[in-house]
């Protein structure tokens, strides 16, 4: 504010223009525009990826200046939450799971085995290698 | 970037080692009670993966080889829906479950085979005599090559080095 009060003669800030205004005036439609509702619908749920056509809805994924004539919030909040989204999956996928599945054998069948003897063990010892 | 494969076809006369891959190893499950004379006993059959260390069977340090079942991701998918979805799949995938080890395609010819899944919690001793000799009847077989070897038997070391707790901490609010 005291910047501006130095500089009286700046002209005023253009006022703050709604989503529907920049897409008009963007896309240079005519008024009332009836695919209007479709595109606003497509720049919620996918904001960036019009970015060909319409970079106007990229600009807002970084931060936002009031030195624009046609800032926006609404597309940062949506990808926002898409990230937010992003980041719940991969919190479920890196939680550790204690599932235990019983395989049946590949094959199975019944023997008879003779018994020959029936020892007790003794242990195996085995010594480190020298150093 | 160098390659780095993951398989590796050997002949059978060549060394036992970890990671090496043994098709229909037999485990001998005895009856209740054993004793002199005739038993009866079941013989399951199961592909396997060797766990013990290379240098310990290159140096007959062992009488038993320790063995884990192998399973196709598919056999494992139709026992257990969990391994059909793709949390289960990406939970394998990043280790996130205990006991159980993803091995990655294999396209080697004669030996192709899907992601397959290690089991750590049925692991079998089977005699290493017997085991050399089984790897000589089935001729060439498959072996896991570094790193993803040593990868495996860290993921073993971790689920058998578990420690449950009987009581535990409270989960923070």
């Amino acid at each position: 504010m005291r910047h501006l009060a130095l500089r009286p003669d700046r002209p005023p800030a253009p006022p703050r223009a709604s989503l529907r205004e920049c897409m008009r005036a963007r896309l240079d439609l005519p008024l009332p525009c009836p695919k209007m509702k479709d595109i606003k619908i497509i720049f919620l749920a996918k904001g960036y990826i019009l970015r060909s056509n319409m970079q106007l809805i990229e600009r807002p994924l970084m931060s936002v200046s009031q030195s624009k004539p046609y800032p926006q919030s609404v597309t940062k909040e949506k990808v926002d939450s898409k990230e937010a989204f992003a980041n719940k999956n991969n919190l479920e996928d890196s939680i550790e799971y204690d599932v235990v599945v019983r395989m049946p054998p590949k094959n199975r069948y019944f023997v008879e085995i003779d018994v020959r003897e029936i020892t007790k063990a003794k242990p195996k010892i085995v010594l480190p290698d020298a150093i | 970037m160098r390659d780095y494969p993951w398989y590796d076809i050997v002949d059978a006369d060549e060394t036992l080692m970890q990671g090496d891959f043994m098709s229909s190893c037999p485990v001998i499950v005895p009856s209740s009670s054993i004793g002199k004379g005739r038993i009866s006993a079941d013989i399951i059959e199961y592909d396997v993966i060797v766990m013990s260390q290379s240098c310990d069977l290159a140096h007959h340090k062992l009488d038993n080889v320790l063995v884990s079942p192998i399973w196709p991701i598919g056999e494992m998918g139709s026992e257990n829906d969990f391994f059909k979805s793709r949390k289960g799949k990406e939970s394998l995938r990043q280790g996130n479950l205990s006991g159980y080890h993803l091995l990655n395609r294999c396209e080697l010819e004669g030996f192709e085979t899907d992601f397959q899944v290690v089991d750590f919690r049925n692991v079998y001793g089977v005699p290493l005599d017997f085991l050399i000799e089984l790897s000589k009847c089935n001729g060439k077989r498959l072996r896991l090559l570094p790193p993803y070897r040593e990868h495996l038997s860290q993921a073993f070391a971790r689920f058998f080095m578990r420690v449950g707790l009987p009581v535990d901490i409270d989960l923070f609010k």
